[in-house]
């Protein structure tokens, strides 16, 4: 029962390695510059949903892997990502954010590109439009961007494994969420905040399931909606998690309404919990009439944009939508009860870890695949051990 | 004689003893250095006896990255402990002082009781198989230790009582904090943009009451400079001391009743001790002020500044000597606004190299305006350091 004394804080904690992580993963530059080119350069990374680039020309830039990128859609419907920087003198092309473009051009030299990254002609190439300098300009460096229901991925590594064969069964909880052909779903809401925090920290405000004892909202709307032992936590090839099973009585909040049951999406009923982690960066979740997509991108060891997307059907009647709209903000919105409250945690735990004095997190329940069992962060971490050739609980030694 | 670069180089013929170095300010491994050999090691005053009135009281702070957390227990100790949670390393307490049996981390609510005990763990039969036990999820206890109604802590755990530490620099505040009687009624923190170091200068140079209008007007020119003293003490701790004020020099001022002078002192008299490294205990006849320096990195400090008076003060008192303490000390006062634009007017000077080095050079043979307490000051830096003081770098001198 006794307090520690404060000079053992360095010694690991007596559990199986697996069973904890070093604070080191969280801080260190070392292992920040390996999970930038062995995790972050490797992996498929979500960029955007399709709804966000509509029209050919629709664009939207990001950062990944402190890369400056942008998808955009082609005249011939393709979204294709490029690096946001001209090919010949590194300028930025597209100011952050979305837009339209009718043309790329780098704002230093005028040098304009199409669509598809290809040098077009300028204005002030005039007569020499067809000369030798322009043919061997080079066109927009373009990196791999692949798209599975509706979600548009891409990925940095030249040699990458094409992107059904990274994903396997990981999004095997949402077949019939995006198997209905009839439905199709759009982006109504988007914020991004930078957290002050390591990125996986984010991360595991999703991935540990212990942590809903935090959230108000859900000690009284989930954890006794349904039993921990109907929770199935699932573990999949390249490090990517889910969990079905949980339920939710939003009535049970006061404020909160029981969701009308034709609001469901596809494969839904309104009362479903389900979230599926994509290692190492994104994760989907839908509650029954609404979806969530999370994406983090580090900084640096220690902030962290966040971005989250909510989801509706498109075509939607407006009181739908509004509907929709209010289910996803009272947990997910910025300032729901839920989402704010994460952004507290991985913060707080930043101001232990960030300058050292945290050395240890205890990853180690077990709950047989259910309930709240830690088994996702270890799954997290395994995958994760693997990718950056480091050791979570003891980083430093390969 | 105007100075160019090469005679900015040479200005080498004071004594080590006489010259600090810029670098002491500016370089990232002094101060990680100071971090392991003087924070690591030294006791740092942490708050007053009486923000920690009731059982179950805290304060949270920071110290040298680590979030801390002192409480006084159900037995009336206060321990200090640090504020993270065994299980996924969150920050417990975010509030800056309370009251709280039980320290309950929000993220997953686990929960530790007053002596850092680990007291409940939500859904615990999760961790059976792993071996995982309440015992060991204890928190982690620094060092902690009060003397004359001053709460110390001490990273290192085999650092001498902080009683030795101390010697008898505070003997000259054993009537006046060794009353028991004495409660803080002010607490102002700021952060600073210079090196901690600059800020604890201002507490040890004597001659810079030249900037202050208040004390040229109060101070200069009272009692003599013969009268004061300098001392230093074992371990580093400094005093100067014999200073008088005539508070009706200054407009609007008037002179202090001597009925309201603290234990021990006279109502126009006013001392300073320095405790090593980042303490000052300030004495003016009817309030006391603890200044805390502490630093977030090589170019960022907090100060904190805590006023006292005495517990059984009436409220007219009480009101008189917020005035006293406010003139002078106050975040609006004429005393302290004017340090901080000091110390962050010379990290200006030092953050790029424009200043080399400052001077320490005064003699008055312990008296008036000596800067014996600096000098002190940075023997004791130079003995935990072993890095001179004047060339810390150890760098070669340009021929």
């Amino acid at each position: 029962m006794s307090a520690r004394r404060y000079q053992d804080r360095a010694r690991p904690p007596n559990l199986r390695s697996e069973d904890y992580v070093s604070g080191q993963v969280y801080r260190d530059d070392g292992v920040f510059r390996d999970e930038l080119d062995t995790v972050l350069g490797k992996v498929w990374h979500f960029a955007c949903h399709l709804s966000e680039v509509p029209e050919p020309g629709d664009y939207r830039t990001f950062l990944h892997a402190l890369q400056p990128l942008f998808v955009i859609r082609g005249e011939d419907e393709k979204v294709r990502c490029f690096f946001n920087s001209c090919p010949q003198c590194g300028a930025r092309l597209l100011g952050d954010g979305a837009g339209t473009a009718a043309r790329l051009r780098c704002v230093r030299h005028l040098g304009q590109f199409d669509w598809s990254g290809r040098v077009e002609a300028s204005a002030h190439s005039g007569d020499n439009a067809e000369s030798d300098v322009l043919s061997a300009a080079p066109r927009l460096r373009e990196i791999h961007a692949e798209t599975k229901n509706g979600l548009v991925f891409v990925n940095l590594d030249d040699a990458a494994q094409p992107l059904d064969a990274f994903l396997g069964q990981g999004l095997e909880i949402f077949d019939e969420v995006f198997g209905d052909d009839g439905v199709e779903y759009e982006v109504f809401h988007f914020h991004r905040a930078t957290v002050k925090a390591n990125w996986k920290a984010w991360q595991e405000t999703i991935v540990d399931l212990y942590h809903e004892f935090m959230h108000v909202v859900l000690r009284t709307t989930q954890m006794t909606a349904a039993p921990m032992s109907a929770r199935d936590l699932r573990v999949y090839p390249n490090g990517h998690l889910a969990i079905g099973g949980l339920k939710a009585d939003y009535d049970n909040y006061k404020g909160y309404s029981a969701r009308d049951e034709s609001a469901a999406f596809p494969g839904l009923t309104v009362d479903d919990a389900r979230f599926t982690p994509l290692f190492p960066d994104t994760t989907i979740i839908t509650r029954g009439t609404v979806m969530r997509i999370d994406t983090v991108t580090p900084l640096d060891p220690h902030r962290t944009i966040v971005e989250s997307r909510g989801l509706g059907i498109k075509g939607e009647p407006e009181p739908d939508r509004l509907m929709r709209m209010r289910h996803h903000n009272d947990y997910w919105g910025p300032f729901g009860r839920n989402v704010p409250e994460d952004a507290f945690a991985a913060e707080a735990c930043e101001k232990s870890f960030g300058k050292g004095a945290g050395r240890y997190q205890i990853i180690a329940r077990d709950e047989g695949g259910r309930g709240q069992d830690d088994l996702m962060l270890r799954a997290y971490y395994k995958a994760w051990s693997e990718m950056t050739g480091r050791l979570a609980h003891s980083p430093g030694n390969s | 004689m105007v100075h160019n670069a090469g005679t900015r180089q040479t200005l080498r013929e004071m004594p080590d003893t006489h010259v600090v170095s810029g670098a002491v300010y500016t370089d990232k491994a002094i101060f990680e250095d100071e971090k392991r050999r003087v924070f690591g090691q030294c006791w740092h005053l942490a708050c007053h006896e009486s923000e920690l009135s009731e059982a179950y009281d805290y304060r949270t702070f920071d110290y040298i990255g680590t979030p801390l957390i002192a409480i006084r227990g159900g037995d009336g100790v206060v321990r200090t402990f640090m504020n993270v949670c065994s299980h996924r390393g969150a920050k417990i307490i975010q509030e800056p002082s309370g009251n709280a049996k039980r320290l309950t981390c929000f993220y997953h609510l686990w929960s530790y009781d007053d002596r850092g005990n680990c007291v409940d763990i939500p859904r615990p039969e999760a961790y059976e198989s792993s071996g995982l036990k309440k015992d060991d999820c204890g928190l982690f206890e620094v060092r902690t230790e009060t003397h004359l109604g001053l709460v110390f802590i001490n990273l290192d755990d085999k650092a001498p009582p902080v009683a030795d530490y101390i010697g008898a620099a505070l003997d000259p505040f054993a009537d006046s904090l060794g009353s028991g009687e004495l409660e803080v009624f002010h607490y102002n923190r700021a952060v600073l943009h210079a090196n901690w170091k600059a800020w604890q200068e201002t507490n040890l140079d004597l001659y810079h009451e030249w900037m202050h209008v208040l004390l040229r007007r109060t101070q200069v020119g009272e009692g003599s400079m013969d009268t004061r003293v300098v001392k230093s003490f074992e371990n580093g701790h400094t005093m100067g001391g014999g200073l008088k004020a005539s508070y009706d020099k200054y407009k609007g001022m008037a002179p202090r009743d001597p009925g309201m002078a603290l234990p021990g002192l006279g109502p126009d008299d006013f001392f300073f001790v320095d405790l090593w490294p980042n303490a000052a205990l300030l004495a003016r006849g009817t309030a006391i002020r603890i200044d805390v320096v502490t630093p977030i990195d090589e170019k960022t400090m907090l100060v904190e500044w805590r006023g006292l008076g005495l517990k059984g003060d009436s409220a007219d008192v009480r009101r008189t000597r917020m005035q006293h303490h406010n003139q002078y000390w106050g975040p609006f006062g004429r005393n302290v606004p004017e340090d901080a634009f000091a110390a962050e007017a010379c990290e200006l000077g030092f953050r790029h190299g424009a200043a080399t080095r400052q001077l320490i050079a005064r003699e008055e043979g312990g008296k008036g305006q000596d800067d014996g307490m600096l000098r002190a000051w940075y023997a004791e830096w130079a003995r935990r350091m072993d890095r001179s003081p004047a060339n810390p770098t150890n760098a070669v001198a340009p021929d």
